[in-house]
């Protein structure tokens, strides 16, 4: 069993940043796009850890705006 | 016969107008687009008509038998160029105020607002991270909402 874990930062003006540990490759798009829904992304930046392992577990960060 | 003063500023808001001449002391009311005072002269009631978008006092000319309708020793009725220069000087405080309370008001509205993105961000985030299953820790780091979702997989 393996945990998957997200850390949301949602800041004063209600803009939220995420950051993904623990997914496999691209699930953690998938578990954040099911999560926040159709928000609109700004950026997403793949840690070390997303690139070095893309079939492992990955892990990146995004910062979505509010619509 | 009536005249009519002008002022170096106009009395251009009905609302801030009526404050000033409250402020002052003046019973006034709105009578068919005019401010009638409780100031009377040989040609009746002393009234504020607007003229292209700014009031202006019309009374007679000689002011004669000017007096207030309840004249009383601490209220005396004034010249009217005392009084509109009297009048002029709290419009402006009036209509400062009225500034500052527009911007307190927006200031506040933005405010709420701001704290209502926060709250139905936080709200939908929660709701959604529960329904799918994760358990959430919530703290609150530098003034932002710090929230830890986490679940295991099979």
């Amino acid at each position: 069993m393996a945990e998957e874990k997200i850390v949301l930062l949602i800041d004063e003006e209600g803009v939220i940043s995420a950051k993904t540990i623990g997914f496999k490759g691209e699930a953690c798009l998938d578990a954040l796009d099911k999560l926040l829904g159709p928000q609109t992304i700004t950026s997403i930046k793949k840690t070390d850890e997303y690139l070095q392992q893309v079939s492992a577990k990955s892990s990146i960060k995004i910062n979505m705006k509010r619509k | 016969m009536s005249a009519v003063i002008k002022t170096l500023t106009p009395f251009v808001e009905q609302d801030v107008l009526l404050e000033a001449l409250s402020s002052l002391g003046v019973e006034c009311h709105v009578k068919n687009n005019l401010i009638m005072t409780d100031r009377v002269d040989y040609q009746g009631t002393q009234h504020f008509q607007i003229n292209d978008g700014v009031y202006q006092l019309v009374h007679d000319s000689d002011e004669l038998q000017g007096r207030l309708i309840s004249d009383s020793l601490s209220n005396k009725y004034t010249a009217v160029k005392q009084f509109l220069g009297e009048l002029e000087i709290a419009y402006k405080s009036t209509y400062q105020l009225k500034l500052i309370r527009a911007e307190e008001a927006e200031r506040l509205k933005m405010e709420r607002a701001r704290q209502a993105r926060v709250a139905e961000a936080r709200g939908k985030a929660i709701a959604q991270a529960k329904e799918q299953g994760y358990s959430v820790k919530e703290s609150h780091v530098n003034g932002k909402i710090k929230l830890v979702l986490t679940r295991t997989s099979h």
